[in-house]
């Protein structure tokens, strides 16, 4: 009986002791930040704004970004099917063609990086509101800041989607209203021209960021293309806020083009506005895996493979000056050696037969010259060094001698273009000069759709392109640099002529925006789709 | 204890497992209280080379009649994107693994009276796994790539306890059996992991064995991580039966259990569950029946709870990471950003089961089997959901959402056709349908609105997702271009979206449609028993029905546009009648009926009688063949379709290109026991 006894009492207490114990559930978190147990402040600063911004380095060079959505849309830039693929379901030749779906993933990426940054600003914002964000004396710069990233983020929607939700309140979840272009345009003015008198005026430090000056040339590119955007020409507008950062006297053309685009790019005077990259902390830059053939691996002595996509458009290549040194500037051409055979690992060449994919067609690895801007660092891994210039003075400069040339003042815009030529003729200077009459001539190039054997059959050519000359300018100045559909639009090009693969789309004028996700349709049925789609 | 010593298919792969079991058991006061303990010691090491299912593809698309080795007798490779010679990937990198494990339980049992039985039972889970991999300067990472190699080393190591406390009594009074049982069990787990790799070292010798010497982390171009999650679940259970002269039975349960992975109001969830039966054959008007020996009517209902995968996906917490980084003040600085979309809120998935079932007897039990008829909703779906940007963070977020019902059928009928003294046949069929699809998918607390999400997904270069998930719909659907032929440039015909056959190249997106089913329609077993004499044989045969696979290696290799890559016998085959010349597309000629018949196992044994030699108490000699043959009209290697390691919830029945073929063994054995 005592035996059974004591049994009884072990069994009860090892049965209470461990019910009373046990039955707290606690999620110890160990490889994650509890906000009880980190109170930011004024010092962690940059490491709040920071993912507002890694969202624009996300979506600019990534895969299928930006990048890809600004260029493979236009007149400049195409990945046609090569030996190792790049069908990709058909993705390059649809957006080639004008004939993107509601589920590509190009407008996809682009609108959902911007909201992804927009919604980061809109979380510090309230953060900072609400008091959990303790800031201090920076508190307004902060502030001044966020708004402006935010109202850039949403510019890439103004541009590209148009008809996008405007959501400034992170703590309301419900889903978001539609608004219109002009909506957006209305709201994106008003937020950058809020902010500006607390921006800083600072350039160096605030390098890769929003400063006044960044928000003044951004605000520069909405006027000039405020007559796509609402109808309404902006001109005199954008001439201000050029003028106050050509005035301000704080960033000039830099002597060589190329190191505005070179690996060690942010230390360059000529950029205002750069999405900053970065080998190891800011990978994400991919261009020259995307353009390079597999086989430049050995040319640049590459840790990474390239895989050999996108090129340049033959008629596009054809439109340069031949002493114009932004050609050999801006393209990869010709043979190249690999410096430890000295052998050459591959040539190549302008000529490219077509997008292929439907008609059999498929690109030698060789064909097309490839995006060499962007200046391959030797034993570049997979990401590049290089920043991606957003807005640069060249860029401020151009935009203030179109508003002139659209406004009448030939002369004076092509005193600017003159400016800008010299550096690109230095070997035969009196090439860089350029007249009024000049710059109100058509373009010289090609436009008609290209057969196989590379002749342009179906010729509906340049000369008729108001202001085309100018046109041509844009592309040699800013060739691959994303600015290429913009500019097409806003010169009537984009939905009136044929290049290469690309004839104008049965409802032209709607492929000037992208559509609205369908995944995003779905997900928020208060959205309707762009029109045309 | 237990070795076992394996040689891969591959060359330089192969496995080595010792097992080393203990048992402990005691009984002290006449039998009323037990003690067991017992121990498992498992080390497994296995050697993996370079040979994974990417070298695999390698071998498949390499041009057969290339060198291996070029003239100055180094690896042949050339410079083609996703294209290196199987045997360098193969030779010159190695990759080994230690797991160890070692699992330590015991129990007491204590009946203080004869109806009562209380139970302690704990147990501790300790196992750790040390990896290793690195490439010599003869691999592509070097050759091509320039990395002058690579090296990783990883470990992590899990540490779970169990304990459960049990109480079950049991009474009969006349013809009235009661048990009940009572209980309480709590589980807890830490895992930690660490890795590092380096690259850019002085020589190839040290393989991961002086990390230290590469440069590549020092640069700040190799990675490092280490993590640790830990989580706990506790339950509560009870159990009554009743029965009444084992001719009506009831029994009813309910468990309560708690699990850290979810938010804090909500970690406790109840499960209740209850059935009835009634054995038929018990009634005394049964008993004229002689043919019916047992015939039973079961019906129940019950709710079990499945948790979250993953721990802390109710956190509201954040981290910091170069990923959200940014240049800031001229430096690069770390991003802090939360960690996922918060959602305090997550609960358990609920999954409630009605079933009716008839189990029988006939003929002296010769002929036994049951059928079973369930639905079964899975309520408050745990899954990785889409949600819009705004208003939230990103685009997905882990939730409780929607509704999944799962019907089916369940038949077993077991036949002791031949039940003499020298010859015996036992045959077992079984067979099984389901029915599933997504009801819903909703949240009262989230607006997520999507009547559909994609899953699944081709890889490169062809990059299209494969499957949808629709709401009404049944889950496992393929969402494609149907192809319908094959113009005479050779390039594909598809359906649009108004059913109108146009070219491929003027298709999108929106001409893609539901065409197939990954998941089988219904499932069939045939198992057989034999024994003449000394003589025993199994044969089991299994079959799968109504279900399509995407073969991917036709879709990636039966193809003549890629010249630079070795393909498929039936490349140059006509397709529709026409020669195709058309790229890589993923389309609905490479989905195929997967419907399939197995033989899966054969054993021949043959017992050497008693008799025959001395001092052996049981000798049998045996053969046996494993995968043996397959009757089905699917080209590829296994119609079962399994191989796709992505989402298999909701990708189910793709065959992957990377797979390799399921192998057939053949064993001969020796069984003695003295």
């Amino acid at each position: 009986m005592k035996k059974r006894i004591f049994l009884y009492i072990i069994f009860t207490t090892l049965v209470s002791g461990v019910i009373s114990s046990c039955t707290k559930l606690d999620e110890e978190v160990f490889s994650e930040v509890l906000p009880n147990k980190f109170n930011p402040t004024e010092k962690d600063l940059p490491s709040i704004l920071a993912p507002t911004y890694a969202s624009l380095r996300t979506v600019m060079c990534g895969w299928q970004g930006y990048f890809d959505l600004q260029e493979e849309a236009a007149d400049c830039i195409i990945t046609p099917v090569r030996p190792n693929g790049w069908d990709d379901a058909g993705t390059y030749r649809r957006m080639h063609q004008h004939t993107w779906s509601t589920q590509e993933y190009q407008p996809f990426n682009t609108w959902q990086n911007a909201y992804s940054s927009i919604t980061k600003c809109n979380m510090v914002l309230s953060q900072i509101e609400d008091g959990s964000l303790k800031l201090g004396a920076v508190k307004d710069a902060a502030v001044a800041e966020l708004r402006a990233v935010r109202a850039f983020a949403y510019y890439l929607l103004l541009d590209n989607h148009g008809n996008v939700p405007i959501v400034i309140n992170f703590k309301d979840v419900s889903l978001p209203k539609q608004n219109t272009r002009t909506e957006v345009y209305a709201f994106v003015v008003k937020e950058l021209n809020e902010v500006m008198p607390v921006l800083s005026e600072d350039e160096t430090n605030t390098y890769g960021r929003m400063n006044k000056w960044s928000a003044k040339a951004l605000l520069a590119k909405i006027y000039l293309n405020s007559q796509v955007y609402i109808g309404t020409p902006e001109f005199e507008k954008c001439i201000k806020e050029s003028d106050d950062i050509i005035n301000s006297n704080k960033y000039q053309l830099a002597n060589n083009y190329s190191d505005v685009f070179t690996y060690t790019n942010q230390t360059s005077k000529e950029i205002i506005f750069a999405i900053p990259y970065d080998e190891i902390y800011g990978r994400g830059n991919q261009i020259h895996l995307k353009t390079l053939d597999p086989l430049s691996q050995g040319v640049y002595q590459m840790t990474a493979q390239p895989w050999g996509g996108n090129c340049a458009v033959p008629q596009f290549i054809d439109t340069y000056d031949i002493d114009d040194s932004r050609m050999k500037d801006s393209w990869i051409q010709g043979p190249q050696i690999n410096p430890s055979t000295g052998q050459i690992a591959i040539t190549y060449t302008k000529f490219v037969p077509g997008m292929g994919g439907t008609d059999g067609i498929v690109a030698a690895g060789n064909q097309g010259f490839r995006i060499g801007k962007y200046v391959i660092k030797p034993n570049a891994t997979g990401d590049m060094d290089n920043d991606f210039p957003f807005l640069r003075y060249g860029d401020v400069l151009m935009m203030k001698a179109e508003a002139l040339l659209r406004t009448n003042k030939p002369d004076d815009a092509a005193q600017i273009v003159t400016e800008i030529r010299k550096r690109a003729f230095r070997a035969n200077p009196s090439k860089a000069i350029v007249t009024g009459a000049d710059l109100v001539k058509g373009s010289t190039y090609q436009y008609g759709l290209q057969a196989p054997d590379g002749k342009v059959a179906d010729v509906n050519g340049g000369a008729d392109i108001v202001f085309g000359r100018f046109l041509d300018e844009l592309g040699w100045e800013f060739a691959a640099e994303a600015h290429r559909r913009q500019d097409l639009i806003r010169f009537g090009v984009f939905q009136t002529k044929k290049w290469f693969n690309h004839a104008p789309h049965p409802q032209a004028q709607t492929r000037t925006l992208f559509p609205i996700p369908q995944g995003e349709l779905a997900k928020n049925p208060n959205l309707k789709q762009n029109s045309g789609y | 204890m237990n070795y076992r010593d394996w040689e891969g298919i591959f060359l330089r792969t192969g496995q080595k497992r010792l097992t080393i079991r203990a048992d402990l058991n005691h009984a002290m006061f006449n039998d009323k209280l037990k003690t067991n303990i017992q121990v498992i010691n498992r080390t497994t090491s296995s050697n993996q080379s370079g040979a994974d299912g990417y070298a695999y593809r390698q071998a498949m698309i390499r041009n057969p009649t290339d060198q291996v080795k070029d003239d100055a007798g180094q690896w042949m490779e050339r410079a083609v994107y996703f294209y290196d010679n199987p045997l360098s990937r193969i030779q010159e990198e190695t990759r080994d693994n230690t797991f160890r494990e070692m699992r330590i339980s015991g129990s007491l049992v204590y009946r203080p009276v004869k109806d009562l039985s209380l139970k302690l039972m704990a147990s501790n889970v300790q196992n750790s796994n040390l990896y290793g991999a690195s490439t010599t300067f003869q691999h592509v990472n070097t050759t091509k790539s320039k990395l002058n190699g690579t090296a990783e080393r990883s470990t992590y190591s899990n540490n779970e306890n169990l304990m459960e406390l049990t109480a079950n009594y049991t009474k009969s009074i006349g013809g009235h059996n009661f048990t009940a049982l009572a209980g309480y069990s709590w589980q807890d787990a830490i895992y930690q992991s660490f890795e590092v790799s380096n690259f850019n070292f002085p020589t190839d010798a040290y393989s991961w064995n002086d990390l230290d010497a590469g440069a590549a982390l020092k640069d700040g171009k190799a990675d490092m991580d280490s993590f640790k999650s830990k989580w706990q679940l506790a339950g509560f259970f009870g159990r009554l039966t009743y029965n009444w002269k084992e001719k009506y039975l009831f029994m009813a349960s309910v468990r309560r259990e708690g699990s850290s992975k979810f938010g804090v109001n909500n970690q406790w969830g109840t499960f209740p569950a209850a059935s009835v039966g009634w054995r038929m054959s018990k009634e005394n008007f049964m008993q004229g029946i002689p043919a019916i020996s047992d015939l039973k009517f079961r019906a129940g209902y019950g709710e079990t709870g499945t948790i979250a995968n993953d721990p802390y996906m109710s956190q509201s917490s954040y981290r910091f990471t170069f990923d959200e980084g940014a240049f800031i003040n001229g430096q690069w600085v770390q991003g802090f950003v939360p960690s996922r979309n918060f959602n305090p809120d997550l609960r358990w998935e609920r999954k409630k089961e009605y079933n009716v079932g008839l189990d029988f007897g006939l003929l002296n039990n010769r002929l036994t089997g049951s059928v079973d008829y369930y639905t079964r909703d899975v309520e408050d779906l745990l899954y990785r959901f889409p949600v819009p940007v705004p208003p939230y963070l990103i685009d997905n977020m882990f939730i409780n959402a929607g509704t999944m019902r799962n019907s089916g059928f369940e038949a077993l009928l077991s036949v002791k056709a031949i039940d003499g003294a020298r010859i015996k046949w036992t045959t077992n069929l079984t067979y099984s349908s389901n029915k599933n699809k997504l009801a819903n998918l909703s949240n009262e607390q989230f607006d997520v609105t999507t009547e559909f999400f994609d899953a699944g997904y081709t890889g490169e270069p062809i990059q299209a997702t494969t499957h949808r998930v629709k709401v009404g719909g049944p889950i496992g659907q393929f969402f494609v271009l149907k192809s319908v032929g094959v113009d005479d440039n050779g390039k594909w015909l598809v359906e649009n979206e108004d059913g109108q056959v146009i070219p491929i190249a003027e298709s999108d997106a929106d001409d893609r449609q539901y065409y197939g089913n990954g998941i089988p329609k219904y499932l069939m077993g045939w198992n057989n028993s034999f024994q003449i004499s000394n003589f025993d044989l199994q044969i089991n045969i299994r079959g799968a029905f109504g279900h399509d696979v995407l073969n991917m290696q036709r879709m990636y290799y039966e193809n003549p546009i890629n010249k630079g890559y070795n393909a498929l016998k039936t490349a140059y085959d006509p397709v529709y009648g026409k020669q195709l010349n058309a790229d890589l597309v993923y389309v609905s000629h490479y989905i195929e009926k997967g419907d399939y018949i197995k033989i899966d196992n054969i054993t021949l044994g043959y017992t050497v009688p008693k008799s025959l030699i001395k001092g052996v108490n049981n000798l049998r000699v045996y053969v046996s063949g494993l995968n043996l043959f397959t009757i089905t009209g699917y080209k590829g290697l296994d119609p079962e379709g399994v191989s796709y390691s992505g989402d298999f919830t909701f990708a189910p029945g793709i065959e992957h290109r990377d797979t390799y073929p399921t192998t057939r063994t053949f064993t001969a054995g020796l069984n003695v026991s003295f």
